[in-house]
C-alpha cells in the first residue's frame, strides 16, 4: 500500500480548457470495458451491453466505446480523459443498472483526480480591490485633515508602560530593604 | 519399511499442495515491483529517461474511423469526413507511409488520404482574421497595437498547441514523430478550423474559434500581454489629441521612506482636477509610471472595474469592421460617437 491511499490531494475545482465558456464539451475522450463472456462475474456487463448499450453510444457519439472481452477475466472499464488521466474501476458482480449509473458518471466527470475540494469555487483574481498597498483602506477624513494637525500628533499613551511600572516597583523594593536594614541595625545596637 | 517411510514423498507432496492452495490468489504487488525495480534500472543502471508510453492508437482497441467520427461530434461540429482526415494527417506521416510501402515493393504508393498542407495556411489566416475583428468588437477602446499584441499571444505555439491537446488532438495527429511535437499540433489545429469552414462557413468556422481560442482569455488580463513603453508620453499625446491641458502627476502618498519597505503613491489629475489614474511603487518613478499605466487603463476601459470581454458576441466575418484607433491617434470623443 503506498501512500497515496493515505492521504487525499486537495485542491480547487478547475473547468479544463475553459470548459463552458464557449461551448461545453464532453470530456471522456474513450471507455474500455473488459468482461468475460462466460463467466458470472461478467453477467451484468453481458446484460448491460444486450440491452442498454446500443442506446447508449446513439445517445453520447462523443465518445469511443470499445468492448474487449477477456477469457475468465474480472470484468473493468478504463475511461480516458482529453486531460490525460485514466481511471479504472471494477465492475465485477455489478448489476445492469449498478453499470449504467457507473457508466454514466464516468461520461459525465470532468477527468480531474479524486480530490478534497479545500473550497467549491476558485478564482485567479481574489481581491475585486487590487493589490494591497498601506494607503489602501486609509481613513477617508484623512483626504481633508490639515497637518500639523493637534489630536493626531497627540500621544497615544497616557498610562505607565510595563517597562515603567518594574522600574518604580524595582526602587519601591529597594527603598523598603534599605528601610528593614537600618531598623535591624537599630535593634542590635 | 515403515508406513511412514513408503507414503513419506507423497505426504509431503500432498503437504506441499495443501500448502500452495492456501497461498492463493493473484500477487498484484509482485508485477508492480518488478515494473518499479525495472523502471529504476532503466533511469539509475543505464542513465536513461523513462521510455514514453507507447501511443494510443498502438492498442489494440483502436478504431480511427470511430475515433475521427466521436473527434467531430465532441467539438459539435459537422464536417466531412474526407475533409477531417486530411486535416489531422502531417505530411511527414504521407512520406513515412509512402517508403514503407516502396520497401514492401509497390512502385506507386497508394495512400486514402491527403496531407492538412494547403488547408494549414488559409486557416491560419482565417483564424488571425476573426481573432482580431472579435476582439476589436469586444474592445473597442483597446489601441490597435494592444489588439495585435493579444492576437500573437493567442496564435502562438504554445497555446494553440494546448488547445488542441485538450480536444483531443494529440492522440489522432497522424504524424511520423512521437510523442507529437507542439509544431505538429499548431498546424492541425489551423488545417481543422478550415476544414470546418470548407464544411459550413464562415460564421460557423468563426464561432468554433471563439469558443475554443478566444475563451483562453478568460480569467486573464489583456494589459498583461501588451507591453507599453513609456506610459506617461502615450498619456500626453492622448490629452494633446484630446485638446486640453497635460494631466498632472501628484505625489499623494509615502510611507516608510529610507526604508526597504519604501512606498510612494502617485496620482494623476485633469485640469478639471479630477483623478484619472493612480499608482504606487518603491520610488517616485515607478509610482508614477504605475499611475500613468492605470490612467491609460481607464481611458481603454480594460481596467478591474470594467466588466470582462463578453464571449457570446456573434460576428458576421463579411462586414469588415475599421481597425481601431492606434496608440497616436486615439481620442476618447471620436470613439465615444463611433460605438455610440
Amino acid at each position: 500500500m503506498s501512500k497515496t491511499h493515505l492521504y487525499l490531494r486537495t485542491g480547487f475545482p478547475r473547468a479544463p480548457l475553459a470548459n463552458g465558456l464557449g461551448r461545453y464539451m464532453c470530456q471522456v475522450k474513450r471507455i474500455t470495458i473488459k468482461f468475460c463472456k462466460s463467466h458470472g462475474s461478467s453477467r451484468g456487463v453481458r446484460d448491460f451491453i444486450e440491452t442498454d448499450m446500443i442506446d447508449f453510444v446513439k445517445q453520447n457519439p462523443e465518445f469511443v466505446l470499445y468492448l474487449k472481452p477477456r477469457r475468465h477475466h474480472s470484468p473493468h472499464l478504463i475511461a480516458e480523459y482529453l486531460n490525460g488521466e485514466k481511471f479504472h474501476m471494477s465492475f465485477h458482480n455489478f448489476n445492469r443498472e449498478e453499470i449504467s449509473k457507473w457508466v454514466n458518471l464516468m461520461k459525465t466527470r470532468a477527468g480531474a483526480p479524486i480530490m478534497a475540494y479545500r473550497k467549491l469555487g476558485h478564482t485567479d483574481n481574489p481581491s475585486i480591490q487590487g493589490v494591497w498597498s498601506p494607503f489602501a483602506n486609509q481613513d477617508t477624513s484623512l483626504n481633508v485633515t490639515s497637518f500639523p494637525n493637534e489630536k493626531l500628533s497627540r500621544k497615544f499613551q497616557t498610562e505607565p508602560t510595563a517597562t515603567e511600572l518594574l522600574l518604580e516597583m524595582f526602587k519601591k523594593q529597594q527603598l523598603e530593604d534599605s528601610e528593614a536594614n537600618e531598623s535591624k541595625e537599630e535593634e542590635s545596637k | 519399511m515403515s508406513i511412514q517411510k513408503l507414503f513419506s514423498t507423497a505426504l509431503q507432496a500432498h503437504r506441499t499442495y495443501l500448502f500452495s492452495i492456501q497461498a492463493h490468489g493473484f500477487k498484484k504487488d509482485v508485477s508492480r515491483k518488478l515494473m518499479e525495480l525495472y523502471k529504476r534500472k532503466e533511469d539509475i543502471e543505464f542513465g536513461k529517461t523513462p521510455s514514453p508510453p507507447p501511443p494510443r492508437s498502438s492498442y489494440l482497441e483502436w478504431n480511427y474511423d470511430a475515433e475521427l467520427y466521436s473527434f467531430g461530434k465532441r467539438l459539435g461540429e459537422h464536417i466531412e469526413p474526407n475533409l477531417l482526415a486530411q486535416s489531422l494527417t502531417q505530411r511527414s506521416f504521407i512520406v513515412v507511409e509512402e517508403e514503407k510501402q516502396k520497401a514492401v515493393g509497390i512502385e506507386d504508393p497508394i495512400l486514402n488520404v491527403q496531407e492538412n498542407t494547403p488547408l494549414v495556411d488559409e486557416g491560419k489566416s482565417f483564424t488571425s482574421r476573426y481573432v482580431k475583428q472579435y476582439l476589436r468588437i469586444a474592445l473597442p477602446f483597446f489601441p490597435e497595437e494592444g489588439i495585435q499584441s493579444v492576437h500573437n499571444y493567442l496564435l502562438t505555439e504554445k497555446v494553440i498547441a494546448n488547445i488542441a491537446s485538450h480536444i483531443g488532438m494529440n492522440d489522432i495527429v497522424q504524424t511520423a514523430e512521437y510523442p507529437i511535437e507542439t509544431s505538429s499540433l499548431h498546424s492541425c489545429f489551423f488545417a481543422l478550423v478550415e476544414a470546418i469552414r470548407q464544411s459550413n462557413d464562415d460564421h460557423t468556422a468563426g464561432n468554433f474559434v471563439r469558443d475554443f481560442v478566444l475563451t483562453q482569455l478568460g480569467g486573464k488580463n489583456v494589459n498583461d500581454l501588451w507591453d507599453i513603453e513609456n506610459p506617461e508620453d502615450k498619456l500626453n499625446t492622448i490629452y494633446r489629441n484630446h485638446g486640453e491641458e497635460l494631466p498632472e502627476p501628484r505625489l499623494v502618498g509615502a510611507s516608510g521612506k529610507n526604508t526597504i519597505l519604501a512606498n510612494y503613491r502617485v496620482a494623476f489629475y485633469n485640469k478639471d482636477k479630477q483623478m484619472i489614474g493612480l499608482g504606487f511603487g518603491e520610488s517616485v518613478q515607478i509610482a508614477k509610471e504605475m499611475a500613468a499605466r492605470d490612467a491609460l487603463r481607464r481611458l481603454f476601459r480594460t481596467s478591474e472595474r470594467d466588466a470582462p470581454i463578453k464571449y457570446n458576441l456573434d460576428i458576421n466575418t463579411s462586414q469588415q469592421k475599421k481597425v481601431n484607433p492606434s496608440l497616436e491617434e486615439w481620442n476618447e470623443k471620436i470613439l465615444l460617437q463611433a460605438t455610440g
